[in-house]
C-alpha cells in the first residue's frame, strides 16, 4: 500500500518518457473519460411512466453494459469503504463489537433482493423523478451482496500503522479474493435489480439486466444471446483492468513461502509499474502515508487501557448490554406488529413450509454439485499445470452472472414443458457452485507433497487414496466452499425459483418464490414475512450444520 | 558371493528443468550397490542430490539417463519392497497412530485382520505401545518418527529409504531413536535388508553406517541450487 511501484525499473527509465507512460497515461484518461460520460446520465430525469427507454437495438449494448459496469464500480468503492470503516469501529470499541459482529453475520444471511424491495421506495424518494434514485437503488443492492462478506474477511484491526503496515497487507490476498468472489455475487443482483417492480414503483435502469429483462418479455433468444457475449467481454475487460493487476500486486502479500509456483502477472500492473510519470503522480500519497504514521498519536498502553476500563466501566457494560436488549425487543415489538396487521399467522406456518421446500433444494443442489466438483477440483488441484490453465477459466465462469443464462434454461422447460418445481431448481446453484470448485482445489494444491509421495511409495490408490488421503486433505476448503455455495443458492432463489418467458409464468413452491411475488404485488408485510423466514432458515442453518462442521473440519483435517 | 545386489544404480543422471527454461544437473554419473544386510550412508551438504538420488530409488521421479535395478528388475515405479522415512514424518494428521501403520498394508490388499495384527506388532516393536489411537498432533516429534518408522516397517520392506529421519528431532530424541532402531537393527529384528540413510550429520553417518558415499557440490556455487 505505502510503496506500490516496485524501485526495478529506476535503472532502466531515466531516459524520459518511455512508451509504458504513453500506455499508463491512455490508460488513465479513458477512465476519466468512461466516468464522466456515464455520470452525466445520471442527472437525466426519469422517463415518462410507459414510456420504454430500454430498446433490444444490439449498438446500444455497449452503452448498456458501461451503465452496468460502473454501477458495479460504485458499489464496489462503497464496500471497501465500509469494510475498512465497520472494521474498524467494531475492534475500536468492544461494546461495539458485540453487536456489529453477529449484525454482520445477520446481514449476510438476509436475501439480497430482499434489500431492494424493501429499499427501493427509500432511495426513489431521495432524488424524486431522477434518474439518480433508482440508481441509489440498484447500487445499494449489489452493495448488499458485496460489502458484508468483505468486511468478514477483514475484521482484526490496530493502531493506524500496524493497520496499513501489518493487517492490509496480511488481509490484501484474502481482501482481494474476496472481492473478486463478491464480484460475481454483484453481477448477478446488477443484473437482477436494474429491472425491479415493487408493487407500482417501476425501476427500469438503462443496463445490461433490464435489456434482459426486455429480451424475456419479447421471447427474443438473440437479443439474449447479444447480451451474454457482452457480459462475456464486460468481464473479460474487468478482468484484465481491475482483478489481474490486483492478484499480480498482492502477491506479494502471500505469506507461504513455496517456491516454484509461477507469480501471477498482469500487463497491466506491468505498464503502470514500468510507468515513470504513474510513480511521480503517487509518491506523494505514499509519502502522506508515511508521514501519518509519525504524525497520528500512539495507541494507549493496552494494558493500562485494560485496567481503566475495569475499574471505570463494569456498570457502563451493564446500561450498554440492557440498551441492547431494550432496542432488540423494540425492534421484535415492531416487527411482530407490522407483520401481523396483515399476514395471519396460519401464513407463517406456510412460510416456513416453503422455507423447508429450498431448504431440501438447496441441500440435494449442494450434494450433486460436491459429487460432481469434489473429485474434479482435487484432480486439477494436484496438476500445478492444469491449474494454472483452469483457474482462470473458472474465475471467468464464476464471474459470470448465471442470470443472465436463465432466459435459455426457461424457454427450455416452457418447450419441454418439465415441471417447474425440480427445473428451476439448478438455476439456484448455476453461479455458486464454482465456490466449491475453487475451494477444492485451493485445498488440493495444499497438500505437502511429503504426503503425497507417501501415498505414491506405500502404492495408495483407488478409493483407499481417495477415502485416507485426498477427501480429508481437502475437506475443510470444501465445508468453506460448500458453506458460501449454500448461502449463495438461498439468495439466488429468489431469482431462480420464479421465472417468467414471454407471458409465459413459471413458479416453484419456495420461499424465494414468496419474497418474489410479494415483491412483485408491493406486499411490504409480506416481504417482511419472506425475509424474515429465510434469513432464520439461514442462521439456523449455519449455526446447526455448517459452523459445527467447519469446527469439526478444522479440528480434525487441519494439516500441519 | 555376488549375487544379484538389493539395489544397483549405474551411471545415474537427473536434470531438473529451471523456472528461466535453463537446465540445472543435479545427479551425474552416479554408482552404487547395497548387498544385503548393509547401511549405506549419503553424506553431503544441501543441495547436493541426496533427497534427490533417493527419490530416483523410490521411484517417485525418473533419472535422465543410467538405471536403477532393485533385485534384478528397473525401478521404473515405486516398488513394493522400497518404502521411505521422511525428516517430516509425513504422517496423515487425520489419522490415529494405528490408521496410519495400517494404511501401507491396505494398500497390498491384506485381510483386514491380519493388517491389525501387523500393524500392532510394528508398533509394540518401535516403542508406541499404547498410543494405538492417538493422533500425530498429540505425539512429540519423536513418538511421531517412531510411527514414521512403523509404517515403513510393517509391510516388510526389502530396503527402507531414510530422508535425514533424525533431523527434525532434538539432540537427545535423534540420539534415542537412532540407538533403538540399531539395536532392533543388530539384533535382527527389523524386517528389512538394507538401509540407505540421508543425512548432512557426519558423526551420524558414522555411527549408523557400514558404508557411507560422501556427494560433493560443484565449483560454481549458482549451479547447484538447493533442492531440499
Amino acid at each position: 500500500m505505502t510503496h506500490p511501484i516496485l524501485p526495478i525499473s529506476v535503472g532502466k527509465s531515466r531516459r524520459g518518457l518511455s512508451v509504458w507512460d504513453v500506455v499508463a497515461v491512455l490508460l488513465v484518461l479513458a477512465v476519466l473519460v468512461f466516468l464522466a460520460q456515464a455520470s452525466r446520465e445520471l442527472v437525466q430525469p426519469l422517463p415518462e411512466p410507459g414510456a420504454r427507454s430500454i430498446t433490444l437495438d444490439p449498438a446500444k449494448l455497449p452503452e448498456y453494459a458501461t451503465r452496468t459496469t460502473l454501477r458495479m464500480l460504485a458499489a464496489m468503492t462503497l464496500s471497501l469503504i465500509f469494510t475498512f470503516t465497520y472494521a474498524t469501529w467494531a475492534a475500536k470499541s468492544r461494546r461495539a463489537e458485540v453487536v456489529l459482529l453477529p449484525l454482520l453475520d445477520i446481514l449476510q444471511s438476509v436475501p439480497i433482493l430482499g434489500f431492494i424491495s424493501v429499499s427501493v421506495v427509500f432511495f426513489m424518494s431521495l432524488a424524486p423523478g431522477r434518474v439518480l434514485g433508482a440508481e441509489y437503488a440498484a447500487v445499494f443492492a449489489i452493495f448488499t451482496s458485496q460489502a458484508w462478506n468483505m468486511a468478514f474477511s477483514f475484521f482484526r484491526f490496530g493502531a493506524w500503522m500496524r493497520f496499513w503496515r501489518l493487517e492490509v497487507p496480511f488481509a490484501m490476498p484474502q481482501l482481494i479474493w474476496n472481492m473478486m468472489m463478491s464480484m460475481s455475487g454483484g453481477w448477478f443482483f446488477v443484473v437482477a435489480s436494474e429491472a425491479v417492480s415493487v408493487g407500482d414503483t417501476t425501476v427500469t435502469l438503462p443496463g445490461i439486466g433490464s435489456y434482459i429483462a426486455l429480451a424475456i418479455e419479447r421471447r427474443d433468444l438473440a437479443a439474449i444471446g447479444c447480451a451474454i457475449g457482452t457480459m462475456l467481454v464486460v468481464i473479460l475487460i474487468y478482468d484484465q483492468l481491475l482483478f489481474r493487476p490486483l492478484v499480480a500486486w498482492a502477491d506479494r502479500f502471500r505469506f507461504e513461502q513455496e517456491a516454484g509456483l509461477t507469480p501471477p502477472r498482469s500487463w497491466v500492473l506491468t505498464t503502470l509499474r514500468r510507468s515513470r510519470l504513474v510513480k511521480w503522480a503517487t509518491a506523494p500519497f505514499g509519502a502522506a502515508l508515511r508521514w501519518s504514521y509519525r504524525a497520528l498519536p500512539q495507541p494507549n498502553n493496552p494494558s493500562a487501557k485494560r485496567a481503566d476500563h475495569e475499574r471505570a466501566t463494569r456498570w457502563v457494560d451493564r446500561i450498554w448490554y440492557a440498551a441492547v436488549v431494550v432496542v432488540a425487543l423494540i425492534a421484535l415489538w415492531e416487527i411482530t406488529r407490522f407483520v401481523s396487521a396483515r399476514v395471519a399467522i396460519s401464513e407463517v406456518g406456510k412460510t416456513v413450509l416453503f422455507g423447508l421446500a429450498t431448504m431440501t433444494r438447496v441441500f440435494v443442489l449442494i450434494a450433486i454439485a460436491s459429487v460432481i466438483w469434489v473429485p474434479i477440483g482435487v484432480s486439477i488441484g494436484l496438476r500445478p499445470g492444469l491449474a494454472r490453465i483452469a483457474q482462470p477459466i473458472a474465475q471467468f465462469l464464476a464471474a459470470f452472472p448465471a442470470n443472465i443464462l436463465f432466459p435459455i434454461a426457461v424457454s427450455a422447460i416452457v418447450t419441454f414443458q418439465l415441471d417447474p418445481n425440480i427445473w428451476l431448481s439448478p438455476l439456484m446453484i448455476l453461479g455458486t457452485q464454482w465456490y466449491i470448485l475453487f475451494n477444492v482445489v485451493a485445498g488440493a494444491s495444499t497438500i505437502p507433497s511429503e504426503l503425497r509421495d507417501i501415498g505414491t511409495n506405500y502404492g495408495i490408490r483407488g478409493w483407499l487414496w481417495w477415502r485416507k488421503v485426498a477427501l480429508p486433505a481437502v475437506f475443510p476448503f470444501y465445508v468453506t466452499g460448500a458453506i458460501t455455495a449454500s448461502g449463495g443458492s438461498w439468495n439466488a432463489s429468489v431469482v431462480a425459483e420464479v421465472a417468467n418467458w414471454g407471458q409465459k409464468h413459471l413458479q416453484a413452491q419456495g420461499v424465494g418464490a414468496y419474497i418474489a411475488q410479494a415483491t412483485e404485488a408491493g406486499d411490504y408485510h409480506r416481504i417482511v414475512l419472506g425475509i424474515a423466514v429465510m434469513s432464520a432458515f439461514v442462521v439456523i442453518i449455519n449455526r446447526v450444520f455448517w459452523r459445527p462442521l467447519y469446527r469439526y473440519a478444522e479440528r480434525k483435517f487441519r494439516l500441519g | 558371493m555376488d549375487a544379484a545386489p538389493l539395489l544397483d544404480v549405474r551411471g545415474v543422471r537427473k536434470i531438473f528443468p529451471k523456472p528461466d527454461g535453463g537446465e540445472l544437473l543435479v545427479l551425474d554419473g552416479i554408482n552404487l550397490k547395497v548387498q544385503e544386510g548393509e547401511i549405506v550412508g549419503l553424506l553431503g551438504r544441501s543441495g547436493s542430490g541426496k533427497s534427490t538420488l533417493l527419490r530416483l530409488i523410490a521411484g517417485l521421479s525418473q533419472p535422465a539417463g543410467g538405471s536403477i535395478r532393485y533385485l534384478g528388475q528397473a525401478v521404473d515405479r515405486p516398488a513394493p519392497g522400497i518404502v521411505m522415512v521422511f525428516q517430516s514424518f509425513a504422517l496423515f494428521p487425520w489419522l490415529t497412530v494405528l490408521e496410519n501403520v495400517e494404511i501401507g498394508l491396505q494398500a497390498l490388499g491384506l485381510p483386514q485382520d491380519e493388517t491389525r495384527r501387523r500393524s500392532l506388532a510394528a508398533i509394540d516393536l518401535i516403542g508406541l505401545d499404547g498410543f494405538e489411537s492417538a493422533y500425530p498432533r498429540e505425539l512429540s516429534g519423536g513418538m511421531r518418527q517412531r510411527v514414521g518408522f512403523a509404517r515403513g516397517l510393517v509391510v516388510h520392506p526389502n530396503i527402507l529409504l531414510m530422508d535425514e529421519p533424525f533431523s527434525a528431532l532434538d539432540v537427545l530424541t535423534a540420539e534415542t531413536l537412532r540407538t533403538d532402531f540399531l539395536d532392533l537393527w543388530s539384533e535382527g529384528q527389523l524386517p528389512i535388508k538394507g538401509v540407505i540413510l540421508v543425512t548432512h550429520n557426519i558423526e551420524e553417518a558414522v555411527l549408523m553406517c557400514d558404508r557411507i558415499l560422501v556427494f560433493s557440490t560443484q565449483s560454481r556455487p549458482d549451479h547447484k541450487r538447493d533442492q531440499g
